[in-house]
């Protein structure tokens, strides 16, 4: 096999027709600046066209793509071929999740939990206007760059707490859940608090940063998560209001 | 076949789709409203991609007079002038819901205010912004005001519209045949009011910045159901598309703002081309002359080997250039090159339609029951829209689409609708299921794309577009003989998705080069290289509509100036 | 669970504590030995003082709760339902250990 060419090994699955899962192999030329995300395309257009996956910006906004990509999810249009060091990838469906066929994951549990947190903004009665807050205070600072999540799911996928428990929250609605309960302008903190509080929010979280290590717009979800376990017990002797 | 009934049915989930869904629970939470989208609900689409952010009037010293004047400006005079101040007058508005009920947080300036940055072709730095990622935020907290009003806002993800219920008399859209992808099953909705909310079909091109599931589905389906049209060979090019060569990152857009904040074009020769183009406003001009210069200096072998320009941000210091603008930097680091150090080579990139269904400010199309909003309407953004008025336009209409849908549905009976009509449909769409061979659409796909780069593009002229008229005509054809090559294999089938996106894009393409013809002059975006400026004749609109199967049926009117007469338009004389 | 923040906070404390009991447990072991050779009659003598016993009471509460409330987390962890079922046990097995580790600090009391 040349340089120019990449060896692509993606997982196949039907799972209303297959009894197991395999592998196809696939050789792709490469070309300049091509993310894993071409390589799924050039497939599906050119070599196998029932290979199934999801896409849509293609530039990593909205979080469609992510996949399990050389043992880690990633998006796969942010994922540089050249980036893997190898000439060899395998790709597979994000972990953690139902499989829709291929590489296509029922995202739906994943946003069911995003759901239960509440992850809806309810602004306080009396706010009438946009509230005027300095650029540079601390806790809004914090929050801002939590906002940046795009529900891709990587963090879900290599959360081996996800993984364990199938009640798990996960990262990504906690880490919402974080950005509400740390925004003053929000009228029931109180309410979501407790939502996270309970045995399968907050607390199944045991600091491993495999959150963190994935998240492709380099947030953090543990520390969101820390934040929350602290405002919880505050909330208990009624420090938090 | 399964049927629904409901009150509401909307296609499409980016800013227009989400905001109207709010709308119209919250003007009446007893009806019922049903959400499809092509993708996951809030991600696909592009009002998701929205980088730079929103124009509005939000400081004393600006006013929606300046913002009116811009729009139209920038837009070649052709806007319906109605439509250009609805979108002005209610951007504050959009914006203050945004921030107050919706929950979002745009970035503040020094003093806490929200905070307004500078964008290219206005008066006055009115738009307001999240980073330079701002539809992230935005689409990410309408989705999540949508599941907190699920009790009755159902959300149909995956889900496709096909084509659009009429009653017999074709007057009045009563429903629409959609397809859950993931089964591959087809869904019968009956509603009361459908609104249109997918947007544009700009992904027909070679290099294109749309995300690559908008292939213009809801003007094809209006099409198809005989809504009236506007403006169609209205095409705007984004002047600084990013170049990547083959790969799929190509063509994805580097936001306004760095023209905004200073950015210099250069050509091949290291010249800042724009000084032949528009010495008075530089970099800072409007989209469609900062494109077409781009595309000019490419043209004329001034351009870079991989024909494009660069954007060079370097001499606003490296610091300022990663702070301001961290998605940027992000995208282009994936492309092995430093926004903030070095030249980044760019081209126009195929971006947005101005022109779509034509729709009063009340968002009624020319169909009863028909309501559409955003990139698939027109008349708003005339022949070239300002940066930051893509997304109000999304985010107002769609409120006003709400509003309109739910004041319909309260008033309106459930008309029943025709079962032959189904039949119909689901024989246009699920007959690629059945031949054992056929055409491939891939590479119909991509001649689509070429062809409507080369003759349908930046510089157009009529022998190309009679060329392409004929060949679309001819791929059509084709394109009908295209088969799925798994034929038992409905769920998840990418590659029917596609046939149906390629017929989509024919459709759209045919009216858009048959308008470009039919405009014999240069204006906006739309520039005849055969044809100057001519605001004697053509302050006029090109109306358009299904004739028979297939036909087009056209009609030229003058343009609505019911704020800024003709007259003055004509004494300003502004030459494109 | 209601209690979720309490006991997440009462582990964090409970090892804290335990660090500074085991400690001072090892030290008065290991360091402050009158002689090479642990004899019974010492042994006794200490288990019979006052401090000596309010310090194991301590070390067996903090210890037995860290690590059954460790073990609890895991069990949740790793998804034991209905989790009130192994609540019990895990107090049953508590209750157990803490009547047997008090018979063994009140021997020579009793």
């Amino acid at each position: 096999m040349s340089s120019q060419e990449i060896k692509a090994r993606i997982f196949r699955y039907d799972p209303e027709q297959d009894v197991e899962p395999r592998f196809d192999v696939y050789t792709i030329p490469v070309i300049k600046n091509m993310a894993i995300l071409d390589v799924v395309f050039h497939v599906q257009n050119y070599i196998d066209k029932s290979l199934a996956f999801r896409c849509s910006c293609r530039i990593g906004m909205c979080g469609s793509c992510a996949m399990y990509i050389n043992g880690k999810p990633r998006l796969a249009c942010r994922t540089q071929v050249s980036s893997l060091g190898t000439s060899e990838v395998t790709i597979m469906p994000l972990p953690n999740l139902p499989i829709i066929r291929d590489l296509a994951t029922d995202m739906e549990p994943f946003f069911e939990k995003w759901k239960k947190i509440k992850p809806y903004y309810v602004g306080k009665p009396e706010l009438k206007d946009p509230v005027v807050i300095r650029p540079d205070s601390d806790e809004r600072e914090f929050i801002d760059q939590m906002l940046d999540c795009i529900t891709c799911g990587c963090c879900y996928g290599a959360c081996s707490m996800v993984a364990t428990n199938e009640d798990y929250l996960g990262p990504a609605a906690l880490n919402r859940a974080y950005t509400l309960v740390a925004d003053k302008r929000d009228s029931i903190r109180v309410e979501r608090l407790k939502a996270v509080g309970r045995s399968y929010g907050v607390w199944r979280c045991h600091d491993q940063f495999n959150c963190a290590e994935v998240c492709p717009k380099n947030l953090v979800p543990t520390k969101s998560i820390q934040q929350l376990k602290k405002r919880c017990v505050m909330q208990k002797f009624g420090v938090f209001k | 076949m399964e049927e629904i009934k409901t009150d509401v049915l909307i296609l499409g989930s980016g800013g227009a789709g989400l905001f109207a869904a709010l709308h119209v629970y919250d003007n009446n939470p007893g009806l019922d409203v049903i959400l499809a989208t092509k993708g996951l609900i809030g991600k696909c689409g592009c009002s998701r991609m929205v980088q730079g952010g929103m124009n509005v009037v939000l400081n004393s010293a600006d006013s929606v007079d300046k913002h009116f004047m811009d729009t139209i400006k920038g837009g070649g005079y052709i806007n319906d002038q109605e439509l250009a101040y609805t979108l002005v007058s209610d951007a504050p508005k959009a914006v203050h819901e945004l921030e107050v009920k919706v929950g979002c947080f745009f970035d503040r300036a020094e003093n806490g205010e929200i905070h307004q940055k500078a964008f290219a072709g206005q008066s006055f730095d009115r738009t307001v912004h999240v980073a330079d990622l701002s539809g992230i935020q935005i689409i990410a907290r309408l989705t999540d005001q949508v599941f907190r009003r699920q009790d009755r806002i159902k959300v149909l993800e995956e889900t496709r519209g096909l084509d659009l219920l009429t009653t017999a008399e074709g007057d009045r859209v009563v429903g629409a045949v959609l397809a859950d992808m993931r089964t591959g099953e087809l869904i019968v909705v009956n509603a009361k009011v459908v609104i249109v909310a997918t947007g544009g079909a700009s992904s027909m091109y070679k290099i294109s910045a749309p995300s690559v599931d908008k292939t213009g589905d809801g003007m094809a389906m209006c099409f198809r159901a005989g809504a009236e049209f506007c403006d169609m060979e209205m095409m705007q090019f984004h002047p600084t598309g990013l170049l990547a060569g083959q790969s799929r990152l190509s063509g994805s857009v580097l936001e306004e703002g760095l023209r905004g904040a200073g950015g210099y074009l250069i050509n091949g020769l290291g010249e800042r081309f724009m000084e032949r183009y528009d010495p008075e406003r530089m970099e800072r001009s409007t989209r469609d002359r900062v494109a077409r210069a781009g595309y000019m200096e490419i043209m004329a072998g001034r351009g870079t080997e991989s024909g494009g320009v660069y954007l060079v941000m370097g001499h606003l210091g490296s610091e300022f250039v990663e702070k301001k603008f961290p998605g940027m930097c992000d995208r282009v680091r994936d492309v092995g090159k430093e926004l903030s150090k070095e030249p980044v080579e760019i081209s126009p990139t195929s971006h947005f339609m101005m022109g779509g269904v034509k729709i009063d400010r009340d968002c009624q199309a020319s169909l009863k029951g028909l309501v559409v909003a955003g990139e698939d309407s027109s008349g708003v953004h005339g022949a070239n829209r300002l940066g930051g008025n893509g997304i109000g336009e999304s985010v107002t209409f769609g409120r006003r689409a709400g509003d309109t849908a739910a004041a319909l549905a309260e008033q309106e009976l459930l008309r029943p609708f025709r079962q032959e009509q189904v039949e119909e449909i689901k024989q246009r769409w699920l007959k690629f299921f059945k031949p054992t061979t056929g055409v491939d659409i891939y590479p119909i796909r991509d001649e689509i794309k070429n062809l409507m780069w080369e003759k349908v593009g930046v510089v157009r002229e009529a022998k190309k577009l009679q060329e392409a008229i004929s060949r679309l005509n001819g791929m059509y054809e084709e394109a009908q003989k295209a088969y799925v090559t798994n034929r038992t294999l409905r769920r998840f089938n990418m590659e029917w998705n596609e046939i149906m996106n390629t017929i989509n894009w024919i459709t759209v393409a045919r009216m858009v080069a048959n308008s470009a013809l039919l405009r014999k002059e240069s204006r906006g975006s739309h520039y005849r290289s055969d044809c100057k400026t001519d605001n004697e004749n053509w302050l006029k609109n090109i109306y358009m509509k299904k004739k028979g199967e297939f036909e087009i049926e056209t009609d030229i009117r003058p343009i609505i100036s019911t704020r800024f007469s003709m007259e003055e338009i004509r004494k300003l004389n502004v030459q494109y | 669970m209601r209690v979720n923040a309490i006991t997440w906070l009462f582990q964090r404390i409970t090892a804290a504590v335990l660090l500074v009991l085991l400690g001072v447990h090892l030290w008065l072991l290991y360091m402050n030995n009158t002689s090479e050779v642990i004899s019974f009659a010492e042994a006794k003598a200490r288990l019979m003082s006052a401090p000596y016993i309010t310090l194991y009471v301590l070390l067996l509460l903090f210890g037995l709760f860290h690590a059954l409330n460790g073990l609890y987390t895991v069990m949740v962890d790793m998804g034991i339902k209905p989790r009130k079922t192994a609540i019990g046990a895990l107090l049953a097995v508590g209750l157990g250990l803490f009547g047997i580790g008090l018979i063994s600090i009140f021997q020579f009391i009793m």
